[in-house]
């Protein structure tokens, strides 16, 4: 404990601290910053920010999963989950559902090797399926979803994007420049293009879905192609209200109050930023008919749980390479479910496995590793650890985000 | 006729011109490094020119920048990177011509100063370098007045008690 708190000791321990920071300051001397050195980092930063956006309005994903896709059987049986990246919703849990624990808890890298993912994630080059047989990729790519036996999958050269569609051959049956925005439901897609069109895909054929103009990123789809309750939600230019299209209908704000969206579910509730600053930002989660449910400026939302129950959130504040916490919130809440911190390293990527296990991609001095996440803190690496200083190659990602 | 792009980058270069030492210097106290400061100043200025047009009050810039070179400097990124290029959490200071101005309790409390917690140092540098109120340095770190106090409270007892009056070379503490 402090021995003084005030008086004199303290003014001048101020007064001796300024002049102190004053006089370090004085004598510093760095190299001076031109325009051109300030233009092209900013270049550098709207790069990042691009590869990011599309990452963000691409973060959800409705699967219905071809159940056969993943366990060699046959295709004809379906079962939908909820939103997206999740593998099967049948897939066991690695370990039983337990009581969640708040934390926080610290990311071991070095914990116990438990069982292969339950979704489908691409390890650089190979799709690796949840039976853990692989599939080679002619490209590496940022952000996938499968629509039946077809990746659809998107690259980047030179910042730019573009979509193949890699046949159950192996070979590329479409490409398409320009493409804004990436979502699937397993046995479609929908993607948004630069003229600001929603473009569906199943069965090996394209369809004009909705043509709202202007600059459009799909973020999310909820239901099926040919269900009239089919919603395709995507994001429009910065500071814009997020829209909704359901079965074809005119496409209407999901809600005036935000200005992106990261993931909706089943019940059509949604993730939702609302402000947003270099400095900072507020998210929340919305609910139709009910308004926004709650709003929070400590985090930024992802991606809800399979079941609705539970959403991932990084800080409010993100920048640079990924994030040092990430919590579990109470999507109907907001409360604090669980935190994961991480030392050293940094979180570069998280999903859901099952509603009750993150996935997360984590880099430290030790290279990437893919660990499971319990929510009462039980950790497992998930794939072999990868050994790279380069913490701007991920080797892996989750289907539906970058 | 100057086209409108043309007119933003010369607004732009004078505003960088004139404020970048001043700038340098804060980043500097808040990282203690001089690779690091330039580094995060290049950053937070790209990042105004990114928003130059939606900073509509040119007077608001300079409140704008730091809170960017703030939060960048707690951020993630800036702890990889630093990790990466020191082999330790210490601190070193990389400008050669500060070995020489140590003059045993200055150089005493700078070094405590580099000890603090990222958030307690950014509130001492802006509390007395930057000389903003507690209000104002809230506002900036987006933080309670009341943790403003509390942080500034809790380095002072640090500074003082690491840092006593009759600190001599031979008696620090660390």
């Amino acid at each position: 404990m402090s021995k003084h708190t005030n008086g004199p000791d303290d003014l001048r321990l101020r007064d001796e601290l300024g002049r102190e920071l004053h006089q370090r300051a004085d004598r510093f001397q760095a190299a001076p910053l031109s325009f051109d050195d300030v233009r092209g980092r900013a270049a550098r930063i709207q790069r990042t920010r691009r590869i990011k956006a599309a990452a963000a309005v691409a973060a959800a994903v409705a699967i219905i999963v071809p159940v056969g896709m993943f366990a060699g059987q046959g295709l004809n049986r379906t079962e939908q989950i909820p939103p997206a990246s999740q593998g099967p919703s049948e897939s066991p849990s690695p370990t039983p559902a337990v009581q969640p624990d708040p934390g926080p808890h610290q990311l071991d890298v070095d914990a116990a090797q438990g069982p292969g993912a339950a979704v489908p994630y691409l390890d650089r080059r190979l799709l690796v399926r949840p039976d853990g047989t692989t599939r080679g990729l002619s490209d590496t790519y940022q952000q996938f979803v499968l629509v039946g036996d077809e990746i659809v999958a998107l690259r980047y050269e030179q910042g730019d994007p573009f979509l193949d569609v890699i046949g159950a051959d192996g070979d590329i049956v479409r490409t398409v420049a320009g493409v804004t925005g990436l979502a699937g439901n397993g046995s479609q897609a929908v993607w948004s293009t630069a003229n600001g069109d929603l473009v569906g895909w199943e069965d090996g054929t394209d369809s004009l879905l909705a043509t709202p103009g202007g600059e459009v990123a799909v973020a999310a789809v909820v239901g099926d192609l040919r269900s009239p309750d089919f919603a395709v939600y995507f994001n429009r230019g910065y500071g814009e209200s997020p829209m909704v299209t359901v079965g074809g209908e005119p496409a209407q704000a999901v809600t005036e109050d935000s200005i992106v969206l990261t993931d909706a579910d089943a019940r059509r509730r949604t993730a939702l930023r609302v402000s947003s600053s270099d400095a900072g930002s507020c998210s929340g989660v919305h609910e139709p008919g009910t308004g926004l449910l709650w709003e929070s400026c400590d985090y930024s939302l992802t991606t809800f749980s399979p079941d609705g129950r539970y959403v991932l959130a990084p800080p409010a504040y993100l920048d640079g390479l990924g994030y040092g916490t990430l919590a579990v919130l109470d999507a109907s809440t907001g409360d604090l479910v669980t935190t994961y911190e991480i030392d050293g390293g940094f979180i570069s990527s998280a999903t859901w496995e099952d509603s009750s296990h993150p996935l997360v991609v984590t880099h430290t001095d030790e290279g990437w590793n893919m660990l499971r996440l319990g929510l009462d803190g039980s950790i497992e690496l998930v794939a072999d650890p990868v050994n790279d200083a380069d913490e701007m190659n991920r080797p892996y990602h989750f289907t539906g985000r970058p | 006729m100057k086209d409108r792009a043309a007119s933003r980058d010369e607004d732009f270069t004078a505003y960088l011109q004139a404020r970048q030492p001043s700038l340098l210097r804060t980043a500097y106290l808040l990282t203690g490094d001089r690779h690091q400061a330039e580094d995060l100043v290049q950053n937070a200025l790209a990042k105004l020119y990114l928003s130059w047009d939606k900073v509509r009050d040119r007077g608001s810039m300079d409140g704008y920048v730091r809170r960017i070179m703030v939060n960048e400097n707690n951020s993630l990124w800036r702890r990889a990177w630093k990790r990466r290029e020191f082999a330790t959490d210490e601190l070193p200071d990389s400008t050669p011509s500060y070995d020489t101005y140590d003059d045993g309790r200055s150089g005493a409390l700078w070094e405590v100063v580099q000890t603090l917690p990222r958030k307690a140092r950014a509130v001492v540098v802006l509390r007395y370098y930057e000389e903003l109120s507690e209000a104002e340095t809230a506002e900036l770190l987006g933080i309670s007045v009341g943790t403003v106090k509390s942080q500034t409270s809790r380095a002072l007892a640090t500074l003082r008690e690491r840092t006593p009056a009759t600190l001599s070379p031979s008696e620090e503490e660390r």
